[in-house]
């Protein structure tokens, strides 16, 4: 017995050393604004407090334009359901204290504000600039969303680390750069369709829809391999293996692969790194094994590399 | 970007650079944070409140040691003051010891995948939740453990066998279902 427990803990140690959980959009907000409020020479957690507070009066929302942090109480009248305006089209602000918000929301909200250049490293900022003009419009959140977000932990979306695996979406292979963006929730997968076909619109006209407060500063970074592709692993010397191609102007680089559970397979900060369709433990994956994976990549302006195939998939045939 | 520039950015107030450092951790230690919160939202509460001091406090790491190593110290330190606060770390010795059931042994605990231990770890009763998530994935002794949580040594070890028979105990129910 004492061997098994002492497998218990090495197993479980080892399940979360590299395991990640989504984190919602709103939470990077949060941190921002706690940190203006630290600044300000309010403690980080009273103002944390502070906002719980006004979410339980009404609807606080955070924007941030400029480096000027704001909190704006909402009072209960802004907080009306919502539901219906949600499913056809999606206003939701992008920081929402309290609010689980989804990132698919949050994108669809921008999108329809105006348009953003989303390859833009500075997105949070657009956003923050963005949810600015968005507040007063239309910023409420419905509480039963959050109820129905929180049921769904592993599902939920996240513009940031998005977990592909996790969130089911592996026959989806058409557009799988757009999935994992998205990192869609199977619940609701009509509002998916329709929020990844405005995604696509807005990648067409990619370099020309820049936001006018930001400086339009691209990524130097290109890759070139395909988002969506496929190794067969059998020493051939064909598609034996998936490397990020093309590199270019990396200053920093980082490559996750999953399962489509959203196991980690493979990590490595090395920009030839090469993955051959093995798990983290050199097991060889079955057959018809679906996989995604995620480039971190930032340029030497600390800009990140968003271009669809930052994300992708990869099936492994043997 | 290296840790270390990254910090650098993030000390001279580079708002890009603290968004890179906070996207190249956040899912991580919500991880951590996840393992000690019962639920998601505190969670979240936690790791916003961690990220925070993070930032704040960032002039007094070292750099001698891991960054992440750090930042995780942090995101840990700061899930027991949540736990503290809402007087959730009471431990109760009581809850009886059930024996291991047949069938679940190491190979059970292989299978499930990390979201259902996740799952598993996140509906353990608090006291078995925190001595768990520290022994056994942070690597605290009971020592420290008992320093830290304000009980005896020989009640985190308790703790700990506990913690680890329940939750044998519900894996092996789940394979026998």
């Amino acid at each position: 017995m004492e061997n098994n427990q002492k497998h218990i803990e090495e197993i479980v140690k080892e399940a979360f050393a590299s395991h990640e959980v989504e984190v919602g959009a709103h939470v990077w907000a949060n941190v921002q604004a706690g940190m203006a409020a630290n600044t300000a020479g309010v403690a980080a957690t009273g103002a944390t407090s502070l906002m719980k507070a006004a979410s339980i009066v009404g609807l606080s929302t955070v924007t941030l334009l400029g480096g000027i942090n704001e909190v704006v109480l909402h009072s209960d009248q802004n907080v009306v359901a919502h539901n219906e305006v949600m499913e056809e089209s999606h206003p939701t602000a992008p920081q929402t204290e309290n609010v689980v918000v989804v990132s698919e929301d949050a994108w669809a909200a921008e999108e329809e504000t105006q348009n953003i250049e989303r390859k833009n490293s500075n997105e949070a900022e657009e956003a923050s600039a963005e949810s600015n003009s968005a507040n007063t419009a239309t910023s409420e959140v419905v509480n039963e969303e959050v109820a129905h977000v929180g049921n769904h932990m592993q599902d939920e979306a996240s513009e940031h680390v998005p977990r592909p695996g996790a969130s089911g979406a592996d026959n989806h292979q058409e557009d799988v750069a757009e999935d994992t963006k998205q990192d869609p929730k199977p619940e609701k997968e009509e509002e998916n369709a329709l929020v990844k076909k405005e995604d696509k619109d807005t990648q067409d006209h990619s370099g020309s829809d820049i936001q006018d407060e930001e400086a339009p500063k691209q990524c130097a970074i290109r890759f070139t391999h395909d988002a969506k592709t496929f190794i067969s692993p059998n020493g051939d010397g064909a598609q034996d293996c998936f490397s990020v191609q093309g590199v270019e102007n990396v200053e920093s680089f980082h490559i996750r692969i999953w399962t489509q559970a959203g196991e980690l397979l493979a990590e490595s900060s090395d920009v030839n790194f090469s993955w051959c369709g093995t798990n983290r433990f050199g097991k060889v994956l079955e057959n018809r094994s679906s996989c995604y994976y995620q480039v971190d990549a930032f340029d030497a302006d600390g800009l990140q590399y968003k271009a669809p195939n930052a994300k992708g998939h990869i099936m492994v045939f043997r | 970007m290296t840790d270390d520039e990254l910090i650098d950015k993030c000390l001279q107030g580079d708002p890009r650079a603290q968004k890179a450092l906070f996207e190249k951790f956040s899912g991580k230690m919500m991880s951590v944070c996840m393992r000690y919160a019962p639920d998601r939202e505190q969670a979240e509460d936690v790791l916003q409140d961690a990220f925070v001091k993070v930032f704040s406090h960032l002039d007094s790491f070292k750099r001698e040691g891991s960054f992440e190593g750090w930042i995780r110290r942090t995101m840990v330190n700061t899930s027991l003051d949540q736990l503290r606060k809402k007087r959730g770390l009471t431990i109760d010795a009581d809850i009886s010891e059930a024996e291991y059931l047949a069938g679940s042994d190491e190979k059970s605990i292989g299978k499930l995948r990390v979201d259902e231990l996740m799952q598993l770890i996140q509906e353990m009763p608090t006291g078995y939740r925190t001595v768990f998530n520290m022994y056994a994935i942070e690597g605290f002794s009971h020592r420290e453990i008992a320093d830290e949580l304000g009980v005896t040594e020989s009640t985190s070890k308790t703790q700990f066998r506990k913690a680890r028979t329940y939750l044998m105990n519900i894996i092996g129910e789940r394979e026998n279902i």
